[in-house]
C-alpha cells in the first residue's frame, strides 16, 4: 500500500510540473510515515559544496556508479583474507552435514518475523539484530550451523563468531530460500 | 495539437477545471515523461499518468513480474508472472487509455544509454530501488537538465521531492552526498 | 519536557524499536550524544570513525538540516524536534 500513496504523490509532482501550476516539491523533501499516518516536511538547499551542481563541481560526467556505492565501512576490509567458500555448503551439503553431526548446533540468525514464516527445525534463531558472540550462549567447541535468508546474514555473523574464536563453523550457501528449492520443497519461500 | 472528440469527452472533467482546462490538458497531450522503475511506485504512477492524458510515456525497467510483486505492484496481475514488467505495465496503462503513446524500455540504466534516453524526454520520475541508479539518474538529470521527480520507500515510510538544479534547486547530491556503505544498508 | 528525537524505521531497530525518544540538552550534539548513550548500538550507525554525521545521514533542526544552522553546535531548546532522516532506495534488500 505504501507505494501506492507515494507514487501518487509523485504522479501529482509530475503534472504539475506540466501543467505550471501550484507549488512544486522543490526545495522540500516530503516525508510520508503509514505507520504514524502523518506528512512532514524538511527543507533541502543547495549544497555549494555539491560535487555535481556545487560551485566548484568534482563529478564533470557520468562516472562509474557500482564503484561510487561501494563504500565499505573501515575495519570491514582487512577481512581480504577471509576464505568465505571454505565454510559454505550448498543445501544438500549442509543437510547431510547436519545429519550425521548429532553435536552440531543449527542458528538462524533472521529476524523474528522472518522465523515466523518459516525455519529449519531444530534450529535457535539468534538475529542479527542483536547479535553478539559474547552473549550468544554458542559454545566454542561445538560445531556450529549458521543460515539465514539469503546466506550473506548468516556468513557475517560467522566472521563476528570467527574472529571471537570460534572455529568450527559452517554456512548454508543460498540460505533458506535455497534450502526450499533444493531440500524441502514444503516450505514456504518469501 | 489538439484533441479528438473521444478524447474531449474523455477528458471532460479536466477539462472544466480552470486550474487544467484545454490549454492544460494539451500540455499534458505534448509530454513526454520517462519513468524509471515498473514496479511498487511505477505501477500507480504509469497507470495515473497514462490515465490523466500524458502523451508519450517511456517505461524503464529490465526485471520479470514476480509472484511475491503482486501484492503492492498492482499494475502486474497474476497472468504476468515471468512477463517483463514494462510490458505488463504498458499493458496495463493502454487498456485504459489507448489514446497514449507507452515506449518500453526492457533495459538496465547505464551510464551508455541513458543521457541519451533522458533527451528524449521533458521529465524524469525516479522511481527505482537502488542507489547505484539513483546517483546515476540524478546525474544524468542534471547533464540532460531536465526536472527530476524521485519517490523512494522503505518498509513504512516514503520520501518524495524534486531535483532541478536548472531552475535553482538543489540536486539528489546535495541532499545526500553520498550512499551508504553495503553494510549499513538497512534490511 | 526534552528535546524530541525523531527515530526513521531504518534505525528503529537500535532504540528499542521506538518512533521517537525524548532527551535532553541544550545542542543537537548534547542531544544526540544523550540518545548514543542510552542506545549504544545506534552511534555507529549514526556518526562515522571521526564522530561525523554520516554522509547518508540528514539531521533536521526543526525541520531545516543542521548543516545550514550551526551544525552539531546548533542551539536546541525544550520543544524543539530533532528529525534524523536517512538516505533510502526503496525495493527489497533482504541478503
Amino acid at each position: 500500500m505504501l507505494p501506492g500513496v507515494v507514487g501518487l504523490i509523485q504522479a501529482t509532482e509530475v503534472i504539475k510540473l506540466i501543467l505550471e501550476n501550484g507549488v512544486p516539491l522543490k526545495g522540500r523533501l516530503l516525508l510520508y510515515d503509514a505507520m504514524k499516518m502523518n506528512f512532514k516536511e524538511v527543507r533541502v538547499r543547495k549544497d555549494p559544496e555539491c560535487a555535481l551542481c556545487g560551485k566548484h563541481p568534482t563529478v564533470t560526467e557520468l562516472i562509474d556508479y557500482r564503484e561510487f556505492c561501494d563504500i565499505q565501512l573501515p575495519g570491514t576490509a582487512v577481512q581480504e583474507e577471509f576464505d568465505e567458500d571454505s565454510f559454505e555448503l550448498s543445501p544438500l551439503e549442509f543437510k547431510t552435514a547436519l545429519d550425521q553431526d548429532p553435536a552440531a548446533v543449527l542458528v538462524d540468525v533472521r529476524e523474528q518475523y522472518e522465523w515466523d514464516i518459516c525455519y529449519i527445525d531444530g534450529a535457535r534463531l539468534l538475529p542479527t539484530s542483536s547479535f553478539d558472540p559474547a552473549t550468544s550462549g554458542l559454545d566454542k567447541e561445538t560445531p556450529i550451523y549458521l543460515y539465514c535468508y539469503k546466506g550473506q546474514r548468516s556468513m557475517t555473523a560467522l566472521k563476528e563468531l570467527w574472529n571471537a574464536g570460534y572455529k568450527n563453523l559452517k554456512n548454508l550457501k543460498g540460505g533458506i530460500d535455497l534450502w526450499a528449492e533444493e531440500v524441502d520443497p514444503d516450505m514456504p519461500q518469501y | 495539437m489538439t484533441l479528438n472528440n473521444e478524447e474531449i469527452n474523455r477528458y471532460s472533467r479536466h477539462l472544466t477545471l480552470p486550474e487544467v482546462g484545454m490549454g492544460g490538458q494539451l500540455k499534458l497531450k505534448e509530454a513526454k515523461i520517462l519513468m524509471i522503475g515498473a514496479g511498487g511506485l511505477g505501477s500507480p504512477l504509469g497507470m495515473y499518468l497514462g490515465a490523466v492524458g500524458i502523451g508519450k510515456l517511456g517505461l524503464v525497467d529490465f526485471d520479470v513480474v514476480d509472484h511475491t510483486n503482486l501484492h503492492r505492484q498492482i499494475a502486474h496481475a497474476a497472468s504476468d508472472e515471468g512477463r517483463p514488467k514494462v510490458h505488463s505495465l504498458c499493458d496495463t496503462i493502454l487498456a485504459g487509455n489507448s489514446n497514449i503513446e507507452v515506449e518500453v524500455h526492457n533495459i538496465r540504466l547505464e551510464r551508455e544509454n541513458v543521457l541519451e534516453l533522458f533527451g528524449q524526454y521533458d521529465i524524469i520520475a525516479d522511481g527505482s530501488d537502488n542507489f547505484e541508479t539513483r546517483y546515476l539518474i540524478n546525474d544524468a538529470a542534471y547533464f540532460t537538465k531536465k526536472p527530476l521527480v524521485s519517490a523512494s520507500i522503505f518498509r513504512f515510510q516514503g520520501q518524495i521531492t524534486i531535483f532541478d538544479p536548472e531552475s535553482g534547486g538543489p540536486c539528489y547530491r546535495c541532499l545526500y552526498s553520498e550512499p551508504p556503505p553495503a553494510a549499513l544498508v538497512p534490511s | 519536557m526534552g528535546v524530541l528525537i525523531e527515530i526513521p524505521s531504518a534505525l528503529k531497530q537500535y532504540v528499542n524499536n521506538q518512533d521517537e525518544v525524548e532527551v535532553d540538552g541544550s545542542s543537537v550534539e548534547e542531544a544526540l550524544d544523550s540518545l548514543c548513550t542510552q542506545f549504544t548500538e545506534l552511534k555507529p550507525n549514526l556518526f562515522d570513525e571521526n564522530g561525523i554525521v554520516r554522509n547518508f545521514i540528514n539531521v533536521y533542526l526543526n525541520d531545516d538540516d543542521i548543516r545550514y544552522a550551526d551544525g552539531m553546535n546548533s542551539a536546541v531548546k525544550d520543544g524543539d524536534s530533532i528529525q534524523i532522516v536517512p538516505s533510502v532506495a526503496g525495493g527489497s534488500v533482504y541478503s
